[in-house]
């Protein structure tokens, strides 16, 4: 009952959201709103049990997405310049689609009904297995690194190629020092150094916050967490440092080349697992031929790999933060 | 025994939602920038510091105290420090306060003087014999105004940069 209440009321909120990002037209406010959505969205997963994608959405959405997209609006206009469209055409287009999401929703399963066709399928074969066949006692674990190995490294790639589609558009360009002289350049780039009370506590926060991206990281086989969320964290901790040091700074703690080599880095590792588990006689990411005892061998893979997806995730973070501070303000 | 820590957390908590319902109620009513942040801060300190005391004693002996404590730990640290962030940006960016707008513009140079500056005294002592009805009327036509003054905000920006500049 209490469940009900606490969705109906994020819910509503998130439509009020949705509805006031719609409605401005300061890019600015329209930032902030949406990481307060992600945030309602985090705190909406969490009440529906699914504490991993709450995690990621809490991390990504409301924390680095909001720092990204503000950097990008550093580059741009503060104020939204809309289209001169007729209000006719998208009006019907998305109440069509939006009457037609409403005609599916007749159709979906009641929340948390046992007989719904996703709980029929696969799941339970998952839950049974789980504890013989890899014995983590996270399941979402166990489904996302070892079951659905496959998905996760497709996952992991199109993280990759997305950073890549990122780095050639902003390019690593060096802003033009020639016209702006050293000290003038230092005084226009991103940094709070005059600030001193942000820039201390910050930088307190730092290592607390990277502490916390380790623990989730090697805590992912027993609770919420993994390599996705773990590489958001560590790359939110570096990126907190680069905010309140300046860009130059930052990218003196993590050099581009080590965030951009971190990127390939974790891929690699990745599909080396799978590699080499197909070089000890198994199948292409099949972890249990990786050491004599088969559980072990899941332990060690899934430890691995998400070892991989954590350096992915941040070195990406941190490399298209690192190209838009690079930039500067104009 | 439980009846007393229930009791106890069940004041902590209504408390606190009292305090956070408080501070909702002062962001909506209060007439200028820092005044509503004064009233924000209200949830963020009180509201925050209450709750987490009554779901602590709650939590009974167990590990959920302490990472309640953490929650608490990092929101002393946080919440003061956002808040400070907040006002300086308000502050750089020239966000007009209430009294200081009926005596007409001051760059925000002035604004970065100390309270005793005589600037300031000459312009509370203006205030001081307005009636108190005028005082709000002007008070509340200032506050929609806000979103208009967009355009003469933007040299107010640039100064105070420069001042930073300057001070850096």
């Amino acid at each position: 009952m209490i469940t009900i209440v606490f969705s109906l009321f994020l819910l509503t909120m998130l439509v009020i959201v949705a509805v006031a990002i719609l409605r401005t037209d300061n890019l600015f406010t329209a930032v902030m709103l949406s990481g307060i959505f992600s945030l309602i969205m985090a705190a909406n997963f969490f009440i529906l049990d699914a504490a991993d994608v709450a995690l990621t959405e809490a991390v990504i959405g409301a924390g680095i997405s909001t720092v990204l997209f503000l950097s990008a609006l550093a580059l741009t206009a503060e104020y939204d310049r809309s289209p001169p469209v007729g209000t006719w055409v998208p009006l019907l287009t998305s109440s069509a689609l939006g009457g037609v999401i409403i005609f599916a929703t007749f159709q979906a399963p009641r929340l948390g009904d046992p007989n719904a066709i996703v709980h029929k399928h696969v799941a339970p074969w998952y839950l049974e297995r789980t504890p013989e066949l890899i014995d983590v006692p996270n399941v979402v674990t166990a489904v996302l690194a070892s079951f659905r190995g496959y998905d996760t490294l497709g996952e992991v790639f199109v993280v990759f190629i997305a950073c890549i589609g990122v780095m050639s558009l902003l390019g690593r360009v060096r802003p033009r020092r020639d016209s702006i002289e050293e000290g003038e350049f230092e005084k226009r780039s991103d940094n709070l150094r005059h600030h001193l009370i942000p820039r201390v506590v910050g930088k307190m926060l730092v290592p607390f916050i990277v502490l916390f991206g380790l623990y989730v990281q090697f805590h992912g086989d027993f609770g919420p967490g993994g390599g996705f969320q773990a590489g958001a964290l560590i790359a939110a901790g570096v990126i907190l440092y680069a905010l309140v040091e300046g860009g130059p700074r930052g990218r003196e703690l993590v050099p581009e080349w080590f965030s951009s080599m971190l990127v390939a880095l974790g891929a690699l590792t990745y599909t080396a697992v799978g590699v080499v588990s197909m070089m000890r006689g198994g199948r292409f990411l099949d972890y249990s031929a990786l050491s004599h005892d088969p559980i072990h061998g899941q332990h060690m893979g899934i430890l691995i790999i998400e070892a991989g997806v954590g350096m992915t995730v941040a070195g990406v973070m941190i490399t298209i933060f690192h190209a838009f501070s690079r930039r500067g303000i104009r | 025994m439980d009846l007393l820590l229930d009791i106890a957390s069940a004041v902590l908590l209504l408390t606190g939602g009292f305090l956070v319902f408080v501070g909702g109620v002062g962001v909506m009513r209060m007439p200028e920038f820092f005044t509503r942040m004064h009233a924000a801060s209200v949830t963020d300190t009180g509201g925050a510091a209450l709750i987490l005391a009554g779901l602590m004693l709650q939590g009974g002996l167990t590990l959920v105290p302490l990472k309640l404590a953490a929650i608490f730990l990092f929101l002393f640290l946080t919440s003061p420090t956002a808040s400070y962030a907040l006002a300086n940006a308000a502050l750089l960016s020239g966000v007009a306060t209430a009294c200081r707008n009926q005596t007409g513009k001051q760059l925000p140079e002035d604004r970065m003087d100390p309270p005793s500056a005589p600037n300031s005294e000459n312009s509370l002592a203006a205030e001081a014999p307005a009636p108190k009805t005028v005082a709000r009327k002007s008070a509340k036509k200032a506050a929609p105004k806000r979103p208009t003054k967009k355009a003469a905000k933007k040299p107010a920006k640039k100064s105070a940069k420069k001042a930073a500049r300057k001070k850096s």
